[in-house]
């Protein structure tokens, strides 16, 4: 079968990708585009290591495959932010040492940017199922908690 | 580390919260697993698996495989097959080692 082209948005940057009918966005994102932040870790969509953002929606990017992005904006923890230039989110995880082995993390931090994003001042167990879908087997999850919590008072606070 | 603590002598890093030199890195995606490296002439192995359940491997025919554009099957050989079998089936008595072939 012969590749497809995919145009959509990634990272705001529109651009056009060849991949193969049957590539997950996962696929797409780290063997044709080069963006390896987000993770393979199931590729069944029990993990959350390769959450990125599909038009704002934190999404498993190894459940869809890559033609459904077609004309969609994808962001991927490349484009959240950079050392130098962290998101509220990540400022709070370096802060905190959340990141372990550090394999979840970018799932993770996308999840809570997206959480955040949606509702800037969630209660503990709002933060809990924002990132639920996430496994994190170093089990670092209390620090993740303290970080997000942070992060949405630095949020908040910026916005006002 | 700059920071130094005062006890009876000097003390470097103790009693302090040290930021992980890695989490800016970690955080970003910036850290490179064995996963997202992809070096120069780097070969990707396919694994055959047997449709059989419990066999004897007498031959595999990987002529048809070597014959492909773009595979280097170069690799398969007969010693491959004379490794020990782990066996991983969760018995409490140990069992023979299952019988091997060799690729002819």
């Amino acid at each position: 079968m012969a590749k497809q082209v995919l145009s959509c948005t990634v990272n705001d940057e529109p651009t056009e990708t060849l991949v193969q009918p049957w590539d997950t966005l996962l696929d797409a994102l780290r063997e044709r585009m080069g963006l390896t932040g987000p993770k393979e870790g199931c590729g069944t969509g029990d993990c959350g290591a390769c959450t990125v953002h599909f038009d704002g929606k934190p999404i498993a990017s190894c459940l869809l495959l890559a033609m459904q992005a077609r004309g969609h904006n994808v962001r991927t923890i490349e484009g959240l932010g950079k050392p130098g230039a962290l998101h509220p989110v990540q400022e709070a995880f370096v802060k905190h040492g959340v990141p372990q082995c550090g394999f979840c993390i970018p799932g993770v931090v996308m999840a809570a940017a997206a959480l955040l994003e949606e509702n800037p001042r969630p209660t503990e167990e709002e933060i809990r199922y924002g990132i639920a879908g996430n496994l994190c087997r170093c089990t670092g999850y209390t620090k993740m908690l303290t970080a997000i919590t942070e992060a949405a008072g630095a949020a908040a606070g910026r916005r006002s | 580390m700059s920071t130094v603590m005062k006890t009876t002598r000097d003390v470097k890093g103790i009693g302090l919260s040290i930021p992980r030199p890695d989490g800016p890195d970690k955080v970003t995606g910036q850290v490179q697993y064995v996963a997202d490296l992809s070096p120069r002439g780097l070969l990707h192995a396919k694994l055959l698996r047997s449709p059989h359940a419990h066999a004897k491997i007498v031959r595999i025919d990987v002529s048809k495989a070597k014959a492909l554009p773009g595979v280097r099957a170069n690799g398969i050989t007969s010693r491959m097959f004379e490794m020990p079998v782990m066996n991983i089936s969760m018995r409490s008595k140990p069992r023979p080692k299952p019988e091997c072939g060799t690729v002819p």
